[in-house]
């Protein structure tokens, strides 16, 4: 599975203000490298508050946001691990909230890799112990490498 | 047969991965189940054709078929009983 992690589309230890603040700037790193169109970004950020994709672990909340492959160029994934957690509504109910410390943004092109890889990182949020190591990461790389590992596991 | 409908908002990644659980978990079970991915924006028209909704979003509550809520497939967190309710419901 080729890598779908890049340093540069790695925040780490970053400070947001809300949701909103976030996602732009997680975008924008994927936007920079090529990753995604244009319209990756308001896409995103329409679809999360259509379809808001927090989801509450045992001891905390990560969040999944994408949207259509349309928006896509590559199949990549943007990490963010934030310094305080950012609200974010919960997936599938109406008007709750998730303190969301861990993001993973999801560039999804068409086909059939795709489920791979999202198993995998779904799989990784029940080893939240495992999750928790991202916060304490003082790299990029080691973020990078860290989940390259984590998701080749079975 | 029983047919199960699995939707999420827009139809592309957490329906992909319920459905790829679920597949194993009916074959585990040894069970023939007719299963279908959709995005909720069909449902109103499809929804009701099916014998259980297995969903990660929220369902309008025009429809009558059973809803089993899939997130705890994707935290972990309670996925017991959301196996237990999708059995319970296609008893």
């Amino acid at each position: 599975m080729a890598s779908m992690f890049h340093e540069d589309c790695v925040l780490l230890n970053i400070e947001a203000y809300d949701k909103y603040e976030i996602l732009s700037k997680l975008s924008d790193t994927l936007y920079r490298r090529g990753f995604v169109k244009d319209t990756f970004k308001q896409a995103v950020i329409d679809r999360e508050e259509k379809f808001p994709t927090g989801l509450r672990l045992l001891s905390m909340g990560v969040a999944i946001p994408h949207t259509d492959a349309v928006h896509v160029n590559q199949t990549s994934v943007g990490v963010a691990v934030l310094k305080n957690p950012v609200r974010f509504s919960l997936m599938g109910s109406q008007g709750e909230n998730v303190p969301v410390s861990i993001i993973f943004m999801l560039a999804m092109g068409d086909g059939q890799k795709q489920l791979e890889m999202l198993t995998k990182l779904i799989e990784f949020f029940q080893r939240e112990e495992e999750l928790k190591k991202m916060q304490r990461m003082t790299s990029e790389k080691e973020v990078v490498t860290f989940l390259e590992n984590e998701l080749l596991k079975n | 047969m029983k047919k199960v409908l699995v939707i999420c908002g827009t139809g592309i990644a957490t329906s992909t991965v319920i459905m790829n659980k679920l597949k194993e978990f009916f074959a585990e079970k040894q069970m023939q189940v007719q299963l279908d991915q959709s995005k909720v924006s069909d449902i109103l028209s499809v929804g009701n054709d099916y014998d259980l909704i297995v969903s990660t979003t929220i369902v309008p509550p025009t429809i009558k078929t059973k809803v089993v809520n899939a997130i705890p497939l994707l935290t972990g967190v309670g996925k017991e009983k959301v196996f237990n309710d999708i059995l319970e419901a296609l008893k």
